[in-house]
Parts: C-alpha cells; structure tokens; sequence
C-alpha cells in the first residue's frame, strides 16, 4: 500500500501554508492525471498530498473588461462548456476539445497541463499565443510572469518550491480575430500530440492582415510564437501563395532551432501543412 | 427454428456489466500469496548463476523458485522445446539457455504484491550473453548459432508443395506479376492481462484458476511439467477478457501450479497463489502474430487466367515453437488465395530467432498468406487493366476445382458467391488499368485529399485439422418431471468474449424446444468437463456446437423414455483430414472452410499521410448465423483489429528487445480510428457439417482487410505498399516526401 498524508485546504493561502511547511514534502494535487500516473511506476517522492482540486479560487472563470482569468484547477471539460470561452477564446475551447479522452478531460486541469510541462502539453501553445500570463503565489507573495517565460523546456518550469499557479490571464482577441488550433497525433484521440498548431488572425476591411499570432506546440524546446512567420504575414494581403512562403518559413524556424532529427523528414512536410491549414482558416 | 437466427441476450451480460462475473484477477482468497515472475530481459544467453540470497532473506518473502525447483523443466503446445524457468539445474538439456526476452527465470512467492517485486529486482542473475539471432536472413544463414538441439539453420518447421510443374509453366506465360512482401507482428491487446489463482483443494489437487483458451490442454502441460497424473491438475476458466490466439500458449499457469505444489512439499503451506501480469509483463510474455516475409511470383495467361504460382514463407517464429508449425501449415494453404493455379511450388519455412515468440492470432497465417494473394490479384487486375472483381470470379475456387494441395475443397464452397455479395452492396465500380507512374493521365502533384477503393477476397479452414482428429465433448442433463424445468449444459469451449457460452446455450435450447433462460451452463472445469478442443481457428461454434446438438438429442430421447434426470453425454468427431504429404504437399488439410470478401473505401491525406476509411462492405458466409448480433460483432470488432494491423500498430523490436512495451508506445486504434461505417453482411450457405449449417467466422473478416485497404491506397495515390503499417511516416516515404528509412 502506497502511504502518504492527504489534506484538503480551504483556501489558496492555506494551501500555501501547507506547500511550505518543512515537516512535510508536500505535492499539489488537482486532476491527477500526472500525479496517478507517477504513482503507477514509482513510489512517492512526497508525504503528503495538499488537494487543491476543489479550491474555489482556482475553479474561476471570469472577464473583467477584457482580460480574462482563467483558474489554475479548471479542468478541460469545464473550458470546454464554458460560454464565455467558447465566446472569448474559441483557440483555448478548440485545444481543450483535443485534450486525451472524456475522462482525461473531465479530471485534467489547464494549470496541470502547464506545470507538468510535457513537450505535448496541449494548452501550451494556446496560452503562448493568447499572451497569457501565469500568476504564481509562495509564501513571499505573488509574481506573476508570461506562460512562454514561465515553461523553458519540457519537464522544466520556473515554478519556485513553495509556489502554487494560481491563474492565468489574457487579453481577448480583438473583435474579427480568427482562431485556428490544429492536432496531428498518431491516433485520433487519446494520443499524445506529434504536432499542434495554435494560430490567431484577422484580415481587415482593406484587405490587410493587421493580426497574427502563430505559435506550434510539441516542436520546439520552449514553446513561443515564430515572429519571423508573423512578420511575414503582418501587413500583407493574405493569398495562397503567401500563406505556402510562411509555411515554409514555419518548418525553417523549427529546424533552425531544433536541427535535423531523425524525425525531421517527416515533421518538416507535415509542420508545413499544419501551418498552412492553420492560417488558411483565419486569413482565406 | 426458436432460438437459432435470433439475437438473443449473451448469458453472461447482465453479470458482466454488474461487475459480478469474475475475471482472474477478481478472485481473492484473504490469505493468498503473491507471485512475481523475473524475467530474463535480454535475448540470448546462458545463465551461469542465480543467487537468490538477498530475495529469500527479505521480510515477506515466502519463498525462490528457479530452475531447479521445476520436476520436468520443459513444455509447449506443439513442441515442449521451452523450459518452465531457464537457468542452472535444469533437468532439461538446455534449460540454462535463455532464447528471448520473455523467458521465465525465477518465481518469488511472498506476502504482497510489492514484497514480491521487491524481492524479484534483489534475484542476482548472472548472464554469459550470446549472439543475438535476430533476421530472418541470419537465422537460416550457416553463421547463426543453432538455437534448439537438431534444428538447423534454425528451421523449426518446413513446409512444401509441389503441384504440376511451376517452373516449367511459369516460362510459358506472359504476364508475371512478382513481388517481395513483409508483414509485421502484431500484439493482442486484450483488456484483461494474464492472471491467475491456484490452491491445493481438499482432495490434493492443484486447482488452477485462468483464462484460457483450451482447459484441457493447459492441464495436460501443468501435469506434465510437475509431474503429476492428469488428475491432480484442475484447471477452470474465470472470466476471460479477450483471448485472440493470445491465450493458447502457457503464460502464468505453470508458474502458480508449481508454487502451490513446492510451497505445500517444502513447508506443508497450503496457502492461495495469486498472479496478475501488468501490460508490460503482458507484451513480453505472451506471443505475437508471426510477422513473414513471402516472395510471390504469378505466371498468368494475358486473358487473365490463372496458371502457375511459386511462393517462398519465411515465418518468424521467435524463440519456441508454440503453434508456428500450424500456422506455416494455414499460410501455405491459403498463400494462393481462393484461386485456382494449374501448377504450384510453394516453400515455407517457420524459422527460430530469439525475437518474441510468435503463435496462434485471429486468422492464425491466412492474413500474411491471404495479404500477398490478394496484393498479386490486385496487381494483376491493375497490370491488365481488368476489373479486380471480374478478374477473381473468373479465377475463383469452385467445388470441383482443386487446391494448390491437390484436392477439392469440402464442406461447400461459397467463395464466389461472397465476391458478389461484397461487390454487389458495396456498388463495386474501379477504375480500369494503370494508376501512379504507369498511368499517362495520373496527375503530377496529387490533390491535399485523394479518395480511393479496394476489394480483396479471403477463406480460411475452421479447426486445425492436417490429420489432427478434431473432436469436441460436452453433456446435457434435463432436469424437471413433469416438463424440463431445467437444463444443465456442461462444455469446455472458453466464451473468450466472442459469445460462445450464448450460441452453446441457444443450440441445446433449439434441440430441446425450451427458451435460452432454462439452460444452466458449468463451463470449462476440467473436473467436471472434458475437452472441447480450443477457442480458436473459429472452430468452436461448428465443433462444439455440433457435440452440444448431438447431446441434446440424445438426452431428449433418455427424457422421453421417461429418465429423470435426463443426462447425456456427446463426442463430436470431425471428418478425416491427412497431413502434407511431406514431397508434395498432397493432402485433405481441412474438413470446411468460411470464406469473406470486403471492399474498402478510404481517403489519403496526401500532405500528412493520414489514412481516413470511411466505408468498408464485408460479406461473410457464416453458414447460419446462430446469433446475428454476435456475428455483427465478430466482424465489427475483426475490421477494428484488422484496421490497427493495416495502419497503426506498429511493433517494434530491435536485436531482440521490444521497443514498444506499453499501449501507449504500441497504439491499438481507437473509437475514432476505425472505419467510419462498417456494412457487416451476413451470407448464409448451409454447410453439411456444422449444427444448423453453421461454420466458423470469428477469424474471416480480419483476412481480406488489409489488401482492401492497400489497393484502395493505390486507387487513391497510385502507389503499392508491400509492407504494412502504413502509417503516416511510410505514406510519405511512398510519396516521396521522405526519404529515409529511419521514420
């Protein structure tokens, strides 16, 4: 039998409290989609697990003129369902759409998703390219840092011991602004994605692009927007052939940071249909 | 009819969906110990010395077993070339030589679960590694060490078949249609990993509790290896989640038999055993689908007639026998699909490697065999610019045709009458002549989607047969006095989930005019059952069913005859079948035979190389279909199968180690990867042999999918794959996107 203390906080400070007391080795526990899994191979390296699944203040959804703030322990079903999302940030309900399978989906959280920090992390592209940024709480107080900073690699976040990811907020998209996020896994659902592609645009009354975001999940290291690719597009009137050269240009900033792998043969065409899709649904 | 052709409930739904029904891993005891198995983990070596000091001295550890501990150190199906535990002491020659990663080394029994691994990774096991055989090419090559005593160049079965004068035929023809093609393993994956319980009962018999496929035949092994009289071994089947082939070799059976045997002779401990496998332990130690490369080359008159065939199997058997001997035996039969060839030469060869081993998986040889036929019909068709369904019919077996083994095919032969059955409800139309490069109108750069279609046709033999006597058991008693109140049907046939203890049910309730809900089954207990024969070459429903009628009836007239209780007992022999005549090939290899055919349609997404199938028609001659829904399911859940095989699983193994140890490295398809519509259709062609005409199916629908599904991909994009999964990787490869063989 696996032993270890369970604790439920009532609140984020208390929890905070609890995370930072020396007697224990405390793990935050929200959907346990990570931490069951690690159960499952190893024996616990914490004593104790502070739930932090059901705290209120991390279970928020809410827009405040237009920024909106979206709790650490919403899980994927509930950004799914909910109507100012789906109004808001159509990129964020489409990703958590694609998110493993319903179970997954209805115990997973976004702020899991984020600290577990999995090259695959599904949301991670979408808060990159939604500028979201994360709200950390420790015991000195809270700081707050942009999601494409606070993830520097998989597996590797600048989460301090002691803190707990509150929320994340963002601005919304101005009004007009198309959202497009794509998935290639080897299976078309529970699947670990291969290639994801987070794309945000809007073409303007003269024909212009005059709004892109384009962010690839699971291809690089840190994820964050390819501004060569968007410097490409901004400001120009969107065509086929347009959209073909920055697609180019999505594969050639990927091997640019990335080098030629053994699996770049096959990514390096299929990135480039992904990103042409991508920005064909916000600009065509 | 009342009960036969009607979809009536499975017997064993409502206690499956309650979570009643037990399944191995669900019986406890309360005081049971628990086994842990150490594998060996590397591919071949001798083990010099195993020192099990530091596991034996852990608290909760009850008690090592190793080589030494096993009475007679070797077993298997066919062949009992593989021992229980490899390493020192064996008293089989050999039984220190460890030939895959899934040998068994040692058992620890101990308190819990956890001690039990605990104490397994303290098991010090020194290893003398030795060359790894891990090609084909290798393996048969003079370098390769012999990995059994008197098999060489590793050859663990050949096969051949001599009919007319392939050679000589093949020059007269003018069309010749050759390819090279390689098919891959493929892992079970049934839900339910490998578990078990066993105790020594009141009367001192080792009782083992499993799933299975064949009760009497996992008692024959456990007896054989612990040396003891058949009826000191009980076996019964629990719940079985899923089976497929999986389950017809020893897993776990003689591992908790010998605990519960050493534990009592060493301490007087008559305590529980208990096992589950985890996924992992599951993939390494059970066997694959054999993965074969086959050479194949067609001569073929330019009218399109068939007229010589000469083939070459090379079967992976990995490190034991199991039933590769069988297999070989099925691929080789059916390697010329259901067409007729005037003259044959074929060659197959079952080779040990120290891969995993490979054995019995739904279709058991036809699908790799039946993959290379319908490639080379498909060619042809595409080569002479002929309809692929007019070009089959026109070479189709008949009654009076003969087989590449030189006799006619019994039992009714529907083959042609399924091709129009497939072709018919699925609107068959091609596209005639070349695709790809041979095609002067194909275009230069294909469409982001490209849909495509493809027909294949398949048979495959119920039962095992070659000269084996097939026979099947079972006993029926009435119970009641005035009318029969109750029925006691007692089988052996494991309801692996396919719904065999339902159609058993609803035969005995046919013959008896009584409804399904009055018939009590006590199934697959070797105490109280004899033998059915295996869950498997879709024989059970014929076999069994026939030994089920044959009771029934004979208990009705005991029951008529005023008997109370009415009790009978049935022994359904099978019609003669002869082996290979082992020059020729000659024989009568099968009593009956099911046969299928399926179009396939698809898109190709040409810029990811995704494959998405949106229609497949597949028409099955089932004889009778005893339970419709159930046979709905059969093929439903053989086109999922089969679709994985085609396109997603992909099973990698690199000098004898598996890369893909878990389902979430080896990905089964899911919900949203099967064919978007199935069209399952039932054909109904009584064969004289089965109850109620009924043949086998459960393995039919798999065998034609995957060259469906390869020639719909060369409709689509004008390329043939040889080889399978045709993954997104291997799309590209195709379409000259990629180019390395790395991906």
């Amino acid at each position: 039998m696996l032993k270890f203390d369970y604790i439920r906080p009532s609140s984020v400070a208390e929890a905070i409290a609890l995370l930072n007391d020396s007697a224990y080795v405390s793990r935050p526990l929200a959907g346990g989609t990570d931490v069951l899994t690690y159960l499952h191979h190893y024996a616990p390296n914490f004593d104790r697990v502070v739930d932090i699944s059901l705290l209120p203040e991390l279970k928020t959804i809410r827009q405040t003129g237009d920024t909106i703030s979206v709790g650490a322990a919403v899980t994927f079903t509930e950004i799914t369902e909910s109507e100012l999302l789906q109004k808001a940030a159509p990129l964020l309900v489409e990703a958590a759409g694609f998110v493993g399978g319903p179970q997954i989906r209805n115990m997973g959280t976004v702020g899991g998703n984020v600290i577990n920090a999995a090259a695959c992390a599904d949301s991670l592209p979408v808060w990159v390219c939604l500028e979201a940024v994360a709200y950390l709480r420790g015991a000195s107080g809270e700081r707050s840092l942009p999601v494409s900073q606070l993830v520097v690699q998989p597996k590797r976040t600048q989460l301090r011991a002691g803190e707990l990811l509150t929320h994340f907020t963002f601005t919304v998209p101005p009004t007009g602004v198309k959202a497009a996020f794509l998935k290639l896994g080897r299976r078309n659902a529970q699947a670990i994605s291969r290639m994801t592609m987070a794309t945000l645009g809007r073409v303007s009354v003269n024909g212009q692009i005059d709004f892109i975001r384009l962010t690839p999940g699971a291809t690089t290291p840190q994820t964050m927007r390819f501004s060569e690719v968007e410097a490409m597009l901004f400001g120009q009137v969107p065509s086929i052939a347009l959209i073909s050269a920055a697609s180019r240009q999505v594969a050639d900033s990927m091997i640019a940071i990335t080098g030629r792998r053994w699996s770049t043969e096959y990514k390096e065409p299929v990135i480039m249909a992904l990103a042409e899709r991508a920005l064909g649904r916000v600009l065509l | 009819m009342n009960v036969i052709g009607k979809s009536v409930k499975r017997v064993d739904a409502l206690a499956k969906v309650t979570g009643q029904a037990l399944y191995p891993g669900d019986r406890n005891y309360g005081n049971e110990l628990w086994l842990k198995i150490l594998f060996a983990g590397r591919p071949h070596a001798r083990i010099v010395r195993i020192d099990t000091s530091r596991a034996e001295s852990l608290s909760g550890v009850v008690g090592v077993l190793t080589a030494k501990d096993v009475p007679v150190n070797q077993h298997g199906l066919q062949v009992p070339d593989q021992p229980v535990l490899c390493g020192p002491g064996s008293n089989k020659r050999g039984g220190d030589i460890v030939r895959f990663v899934g040998d068994q080394v040692a058992i620890v029994i101990a308190e819990t679960e956890k001690i039990a691994a605990k104490a397994r990774d303290l098991i010090r096991v020194e290893y003398e590694d030795l060359p790894v055989v891990y090609t084909l090419d290798y393996a048969i090559s003079h370098k390769a060490p012999q990995l059994h005593p008197n098999v060489p160049k590793n050859i663990a079965a050949y096969q051949r078949i001599r009919k007319g004068d392939a050679d000589e035929a093949m020059e007269r023809c003018n069309v010749v249609i050759e390819g090279v093609y390689h098919t891959p393993f493929q892992e079970h994956a049934y839900l339910q990993p490998e578990a078990g319980t066993a105790y020594m009962d009141d009367e001192g018999r080792i009782t083992v509790h499993c799933a299975g496929q064949w009760t009497w035949e996992d008692q024959q092994q456990i007896a054989e290896a612990l040396d003891l009289p058949t009826d000191k071994v009980r076996v019964i089947y629990d719940a079985i989640g899923g089976a497929f082939g999986g389950r017809e070799d020893i897993s776990i059976q003689i591992a908790l038999a010998l605990a519960v045997l050493r534990m009592y002779q060493q301490h007087g401990n008559r305590r529980p055993m208990k096992i589950i496998w985890n996924r992992e332990e599951s993939i390494l130690g059970h066997c694959k689908r054999h993965p074969m490369t086959i050479n194949a080359k067609w001569g073929v008159k330019s009218d399109g007639t068939l007229m010589a065939a000469i083939i070459e199997i090379f079967a992976d058997a990995g490190a034991y026998m199991f039933t590769s001997n069988k297999v070989l035996g099925n691929a080789v039969v059916t390697c010329t699909g259901p067409y007729d060839f005037p003259d044959v030469k074929i060659d197959g060869y079952a080779v040990y490697t120290n891969n995993l081993v490979s054995g019995a998986f739904r279709g058991f040889g036809a699908p790799q065999a039946q993959f290379v036929a319908e490639m080379q019909m498909n060619k042809l068709a595409e080569k002479l610019g002929k309809d692929p369904v007019e070009l089959r019919l026109k070479n189709v077996v008949t009654e009076d045709k003969t087989l590449a083994v030189g006799t006619t095919i019994p039992g009714g032969v529907s083959m042609e009458q399924v091709i129009r059955e497939a072709a018919w409800r699925s609107n068959w139309r091609s596209r005639l002549g070349p695709r790809g490069e041979n095609d002067p109108d194909f275009p230069e750069e294909l469409p982001r989607l490209v849909n495509g279609r493809g027909f294949a046709a398949g048979f495959k033999n119920i039962g095992f047969s070659f000269g084996y006597q097939e026979e099947s058991w079972a006993e029926v008693e009435l119970r009641g006095q005035t009318e029969i109140e109750e029925v006691v049907l007692r089988i052996a046939g494991a309801d692996v989930g396919q719904g065999h203890h339902t159609v058993m049910s609803q035969i005995a309730a046919e013959v008896l005019g009584i409804e399904v809900e009055k018939v009590k089954l006590e199934a697959s207990d070797t105490a109280t059952t004899q033998s059915s024969g295996s869950a498997s070459a879709s024989r059970l429903t014929l076999m069994a069913g026939n030994a089920v009628k044959e009771a029934a009836e004979f208990a009705l007239r005991k029951w008529r005859r005023n008997d109370r209780p009415a009790t009978a007992e049935a022994t359904w022999l099978a019609p003669k079948t002869t082996p290979f005549d082992p020059q020729t090939g000659y024989c009568v290899p099968n009593f009956v035979y099911g046969y299928v055919a399926e179009s396939v349609e698809l898109t190709v997404d040409t810029e990811t190389g995704l494959i998405t199938v949106n229609r497949v028609v597949c028409a099955d001659d089932v004889g009778r279909a005893v339970n419709p829904d159930q046979i709905v399911g059969q093929i439903e859940g053989a086109i999922a199968q089969a679709h994985g095989y085609a396109v997603l699983e992909n099973f990698l193994m690199y000098k004898g180690r598996v890369l893909t140890p878990s389902l979430s490295t080896y990905l089964i398809p899911g919900v949203y990867d099967v064919p978007k519509r199935i069209d399952p259709i039932i054909v109904e062609n009584p064969t004289p042999h089965g109850p109620f005409g009924a043949r086998g199916m459960g393995e039919m629908p798999f065998i034609p999918y995957t060259p469906a599904l390869a020639a719909a991909v060369f409709d689509a994009i004008g390329i043939w794959f040889d080889e399978f999964p045709l993954t997104p990787e291997r799309i590209l490869r195709g379409l000259g996107k990629v180019r390395s063989r790395l991906v």
